[in-house]
């Protein structure tokens, strides 16, 4: 598995540090596997078919309301991080009794999650059974007596150990009478006598020890699959309510059915509006969004890079339907910051970052979304290097998508998609807030493919408008407007 | 008459957690918990100690001056780090392992399977202990959990878990009135009024989390008037110090909170950090001056595991 490499900014801006929040993961163990951002790549072909068979299976024993799902998600809430006293076992360094209730702790809910086998069968997990390692820790407890855990040094005492340990009892029972100044005489005594105890725990301990020894990976694999059962069953939860299907793998094609961004869902849903869910099929090479603003490019962008990240960290994807290759890389480039400690502009940062993304495409089987390249400079240049790139772009192994207002010109091949049809509302907005509301109402946000020349869409200025820029700006605007169209026919003409 | 025993039986008897603060160092906290311990030995109840900062060990890992040891009696619980438990004679048997980490392994909650000494040293932050205290009230019967210390010396903030306080001072170098008068100002926040019931007084301004001298004279210069009421969530929140009180009171402002710990008993220790024992009977007249609640002298030369 690889480790995902997009910084913070990117992963809170493609909503996955908002979907990583609202995962439930049964242990906080699990959590801080989730967090290390592991992903299939090309090289984890057969683990993530493995992975997906068993999400399905899974799938099942959810979706069928069976009590075994919650117990075991009960039971893993108490899994216990037992690695460091492995570790400390290994480098043989002395266990101590805490060390030794977590090891308990551990095997004892092994057994209790050995008695749901459906579960375990369905997510794939097939533990070493450590009945042995419960018996040595149980010591002289009886069985009836497991639950809950508890242990004490007391529990491995041999004959010789119980006696010392009951005369030091004794001994430190009648401190609590003692008085001055025969405490230090009582003290000594105190300390004679657990000096017996410690030296004689020694080698009790010794013993358990090397007993435990041999069982010490089997013990550390089966905590990993543990986690791994856990995050399996917290991931099948976060999408349950689309109910999706397991998502398939291509080489070719990237693809989903309607496809949601939940993080923009819930936004959506809080402000009483829902989410259009999207359709959408990419290739290698280059796939161009282009649409008016506030169409939804960005989210949609968003969108797919998201739920393909999240498919190949093995979440189901927030679609009906997904068709996810695996990928060797992501990168998202959007509101590039210039650097002032570098001497960057804005632009020029943007063009260290695609310069970055492109090499990356370039090296490397990756998904790649480029949310408006080239913005911050003139419109000509910046139509003129999108340009460029969307050429170079067109013939990568990688999957690139771009968004753009720019009217695009390249010499190779793409996929175009025009999102967001925007009918500018007739009613009256109250302040601001009604009218971005309002004009959310008139947007399809549904992704169009669109073949062959299309202009680009021009709605800024009636945007604008709508939104309240001052009249006389958009006077000005339009008076404008109708001498460079005069000028262009006149031109024309000529 | 009454035993100070029997006295500190009696005002924890309704308490669920429990903070014993101190004057300063050398104050007898540990002294005090030893006593609750041995008042406890054989009471009904699920007895739970902790630090908040280090007990137990024999000698002060700072001053390294001679420290009272916790003495536990067979069945009474502690909640200590993992690295203390290899010291501890009392055969502890683990019930629970925190997840919160320390510098000395996690916390963990252990019952004493016969008498013996512990040494105590429980969770760092506020968030931990509220956590633990939570697990406590979940899990054991009739629960008692003893707090000792301040987390991280951090102040007052650190007791919003408790239900009730167990205050401990000493004269040091202080005449009577002026001990009186320095605790005053030190634990002003134990005498902030609680409002009853569920509804805030009328004109009040609510805050939550901890309210500076900053806060207040924030407050004073847009909202807060004459005759309203300022209300904390916790009486242990107020950070304000006595200036601005007065001039709370002055602008006929009201300090409230809506909950906050009580203060129950106050023990006074004679004995100065030079080993100089004063005269308790000037300090224990002063100090009935400044609460109503039972002043308990602490025994100078205690047995193992009483100081009262």
């Amino acid at each position: 598995m690889k480790q995902l490499t997009l910084d913070r900014e990117k992963r809170q801006a493609i909503g996955l540090t908002y979907v990583l929040e609202q995962v439930e993961t049964a242990s906080p163990l699990s959590r801080k596997t989730l967090l290390r951002l592991e992903y299939f790549s090309e090289s984890d072909r057969q683990a993530r078919i493995r992975h997906f068979q068993y999400m399905k299976r899974l799938n099942e024993v959810m979706t069928s309301g069976r009590r075994a799902w919650s117990d075991v998600r009960t039971a893993l809430s108490d899994l216990r991080d037992i690695v460091p006293v492995i570790k400390k076992m290994q480098a043989k360094i002395r266990l101590d009794v805490a060390d030794l209730y977590l090891l308990k702790k551990h095997v004892s809910l092994e057994a209790r999650l050995l008695l749901q086998p459906e579960v375990l069968i369905a997510g794939g997990v097939s533990l070493t059974d450590h009945t042995r390692v419960l018996t040595l820790l149980h010591g002289k407890r009886t069985l009836e007596d497991l639950y809950p855990v508890r242990l004490a040094l007391s529990d491995f005492d041999d004959a010789e150990l119980a006696e010392a340990r009951k005369a030091l009892a004794a001994i430190q029972l009648s401190l609590s009478e003692v008085h001055e100044p025969l405490v230090e005489k009582a003290l000594a005594k105190v300390e004679t006598a657990e000096q017996r105890v410690s030296a004689l725990e020694e080698k009790s301990l010794l013993w358990l020890e090397e007993s435990l020894l041999p069982f010490a990976d089997s013990l550390r694999e089966n905590q990993e699959k543990l986690i791994d059962l856990d995050l399996k069953m917290s991931k099948l939860m976060l999408t349950a309510d689309y109910k999706p299907d397991v998502p398939r793998l291509s080489s070719s094609r990237l693809s989903f059915d309607e496809v949601i961004h939940p993080e923009e869902e819930a936004r959506l849903k809080t402000a009483g509006l829902s989410f259009t869910p999207l359709d959408i099929s990419i290739a290698d090479g280059l796939t161009l969004v282009t649409g008016a603003n506030m169409s939804g490019k960005s989210v949609a962008l968003n969108t797919v890079l998201l739920n393909a990240i999240l498919v190949n960290m093995g979440f189901m994807p927030f679609a009906k339907e997904a068709v996810v290759p695996l990928f060797d890389a992501y990168e998202r480039i959007g509101d590039v910051q210039g650097d002032r400690s570098q001497g960057l502009s804005t632009f020029g940062a943007e063009v260290v970052a695609i310069k970055k993304a492109v090499s990356l495409a370039e090296k490397e089987k990756a998904l790649i979304v480029i949310d408006e390249p080239f913005r911050g400079t003139n419109p000509e240049e910046g139509r003129l290097l999108t340009s460029g790139l969307s050429s170079h772009l067109s013939d990568q192994a990688s999957f690139v998508l771009l968004s753009t207002h720019y009217q695009v010109k390249t010499e190779g091949t793409y996929r175009h998609y025009v999102s967001g049809d925007i009918v500018i509302p007739t009613d009256e907005p109250k302040d601001e807030k009604d009218a971005v509301r309002l004009l959310s109402e008139h947007v399809d946000y549904r992704l169009k493919e669109v073949t062959g020349k299309q202009d680009t869409t021009h709605k800024a200025i009636e945007i604008a408008g709508w939104l309240g820029l001052q009249k006389s700006i958009l006077e000005t605007v339009e008076r404008y407007k109708l001498s460079e169209e005069v000028e262009d026919g006149n031109a024309q003409i000529e | 008459m009454r035993s100070n025993l029997d006295t500190l039986l009696q005002v924890t008897a309704d308490a669920k957690s429990l903070a014993l603060i101190g004057s300063g160092k050398n104050a007898g906290k540990t002294s005090v918990l030893n006593a609750l311990i041995y008042a406890y030995r054989d009471v009904d109840r699920s007895l739970v100690l902790t630090s908040a900062g280090f007990d137990g060990e024999d000698k002060d890992r700072l001053s390294g001056k001679v420290k009272p040891r916790v003495y536990l009696f067979p069945g009474m619980y502690a909640v200590t780090s993992q690295a203390f438990l290899r010291r501890a004679t009392v055969d502890p048997e683990v019930i629970e392992c925190f997840s919160h980490d320390t510098l000395f392994g996690p916390p963990v909650l252990i019952r004493a399977k016969h008498a013996g000494f512990i040494e105590l040293s429980g969770p760092v932050s506020l968030a931990d202990l509220i956590d633990i205290n939570a697990y406590i009230r979940h899990e054991l019967a009739k629960p008692l959990f003893i707090v000792d210390g301040a987390l991280g010396r951090k102040g007052n903030a650190a007791f919003s878990y408790a239900d009730s306080v167990i205050l401990s001072v000493s004269a040091e170098n202080d005449h009577p009135s002026q001990l009186v008068r320095r605790i005053e100002r030190q634990f002003a926040w134990l005498s902030i009024p609680l409002v009853s019931g569920e509804d805030d007084p009328a004109d009040t301004i609510l805050l939550d989390g901890a309210v500076t001298d900053g806060d207040v004279a924030t407050l004073l210069s847009s909202h807060l008037k004459k005759d309203m009421t300022l209300l904390l969530s916790d009486r242990a929140n107020c950070f304000i110090g006595e200036t601005m009180r007065r001039e709370l009171a002055k602008r006929r402002i009201a300090l409230r909170a809506k909950r906050g710990a009580t203060l129950v008993a106050l023990v006074f220790n004679p004995k100065r950090e030079d080993n100089a024992i004063a005269s308790s009977t000037p300090y224990m007249q002063a100090l009935s001056q400044f609460t109503d609640v039972p002043i308990l002298k602490l025994d100078v030369t205690p047995s193992i595991g009483r100081a009262l």
